[in-house]
């Protein structure tokens, strides 16, 4: 993710929120309020899209209807796994610190 | 119009504030989200979008879109276009930012009263804590005008160059020419000053030139009508060839008689200005914050800085706050459509 900049958070909460397959814009703003509560502004949803679509770790479905799905793409797929391991390494990390500390 | 229909056409407002690339790629499909975003707005959802809020966020998306030129299609001539245009927007700031320091500067003046009545006075009376601050400001705000200057006659002379050797063969001579217009009319037009000034008679407290370029349009006896005319033709060559050379070089920009690698060098100087114009819109903004915190004169008198622009000094430091912004964000813009230009073609 080190290429998408610093606002990697939002572009990682897209990435999670395609893992389970391909989604429209409304679907995506509501999927991430629920698994995050974060509720991210449809500004910042289409930038962080058109980011991820330029980086090539998401598509666009091809599709008639308005409501166009994205999905990942299979560098999309191995980013996204690469950054959840980094994330599960730090987080392992630091409950064992923290158990560590209060024993 | 109430006030719900006045907030939607603010969200179509803002729809339409992307470029049309965006349009072409994003804009059905955000116009449908906008419709999924209203109706649950329409069922009291708790955390339903306002649609100003939901119009503020399209714009702040297409500031970004539009300076960023993420998610803009490989295609060599849209990459072209945005590299013309960040250019211009890169270099027009700092041609339009001069005018307004030269008016700064030309305006404050120091104002002292010795307490025995008002007027203008040559006695050395102490100035105030903000006073003196604002007695630097204006020497620093001098020796960034001057660095700007220099700089400017040296990055035209630079790129006139560049230009000549990058430009097609039956085109060199013209482009190079064209680039160096605005700098050759203002020191064309500074002669015509210095000209007229040395015509003008020498009065009191005028006897350097530079006192006497500064006011040679003040009517004094036996002031000669060919000074006037000198004068009035200085000023418009500097005037004139600043901001119609600038123009011109804009234009021709617009029009690609420049090749892509020429707009590059042009960036590249445009982004060593930028640190210059900075210092000098802050400088300014640090006048205008300055000039009120000034203690008035009291009845011993006392000495302070004041302008006669008046309204007009936020409004030109404002300006050249925003073209300092402008510069440094059409200089980022401008280099990289620049490189992702010349890799696509």
């Amino acid at each position: 993710m080190g290429s998408l900049g610093r606002s990697s958070d939002r572009w990682l909460l897209v990435l999670v929120s395609l893992a389970d397959g391909a989604k429209h814009g409304y679907a995506l703003l509501k999927d991430i309020e629920a698994f995050a509560d974060v509720r991210l502004s449809p500004g910042t949803l289409y930038a962080a899209i058109a980011r991820l679509e330029d980086a090539g770790l998401v598509e666009s479905v091809g599709s008639a209807e308005r409501r166009r799905p994205y999905r990942l793409t299979a560098a999309g797929r191995r980013v996204l796994a690469a950054e959840l391991e980094a994330a599960a390494t730090v987080s392992r990390v630091g409950l064992r610190r923290l158990r560590g500390a209060t024993a | 119009m109430s006030a719900k229909r006045l907030g939607d056409r603010a969200v179509q407002w803002a729809l339409r504030c992307y470029p049309g690339w965006w349009r072409d790629r994003y804009g059905r499909d955000q116009e449908a989200l906008v419709e999924d975003l209203m109706a649950e707005r329409s069922q009291r959802s708790r955390r339903a979008s306002s649609a100003w809020g939901l119009a503020g966020s399209f714009v702040v998306g297409a500031v970004r879109a539009r300076t960023s030129g993420c998610g803009m299609p490989a295609v060599p001539d849209l990459w072209q276009r945005r590299a013309r245009t960040a250019v211009i927007g890169a270099v027009l700031p700092a041609a339009l930012g001069a005018g307004a320091v030269l008016l700064l500067l030309g305006h404050t003046s120091q104002y002292a009263t010795s307490g025995s009545g008002s007027g203008t006075t040559s006695r050395a009376i102490e100035l105030s804590v903000p006073g003196q601050v604002i007695y630097w400001i204006n020497l620093v705000l001098i020796v960034l005008s001057l660095a700007f200057i220099v700089q400017l006659a040296w990055a035209a002379v630079g790129l006139s160059c560049e230009m000549r050797s990058l430009a097609p063969p039956r085109r060199r001579v013209l482009v190079a020419a064209v680039t160096l217009v605005p700098m050759v009319a203002v020191g064309l037009g500074l002669l015509l000053l210095i000209a007229a000034a040395r015509l003008r008679p020498v009065i009191s407290g005028s006897a350097g030139i530079g006192h006497r370029v500064l006011h040679v349009w003040y009517s004094y006896p036996g002031h000669p009508l060919a000074a006037t005319i000198l004068f009035c033709a200085g000023l418009a060559g500097i005037l004139g060839g600043w901001f119609g050379g600038t123009a011109l070089l804009a234009t021709m920009a617009a029009r690609r008689r420049f090749p892509i690698q020429a707009l590059m060098a042009a960036v590249t100087r445009a982004r060593a200005l930028t640190v210059v114009q900075g210092g000098v819109a802050l400088c300014a903004l640090a006048l205008v914050i300055a000039l009120p915190l000034q203690p008035p004169i009291g009845p011993d008198g006392g000495m302070i800085y004041r302008t006669d622009l008046g309204a007009w000094t936020p409004v030109l430091t404002g300006a050249l706050v925003t073209g300092a912004l402008i510069t440094w964000a059409a200089t980022r813009a401008a280099r990289r459509a620049v490189t992702r230009a010349s890799s696509l073609s």
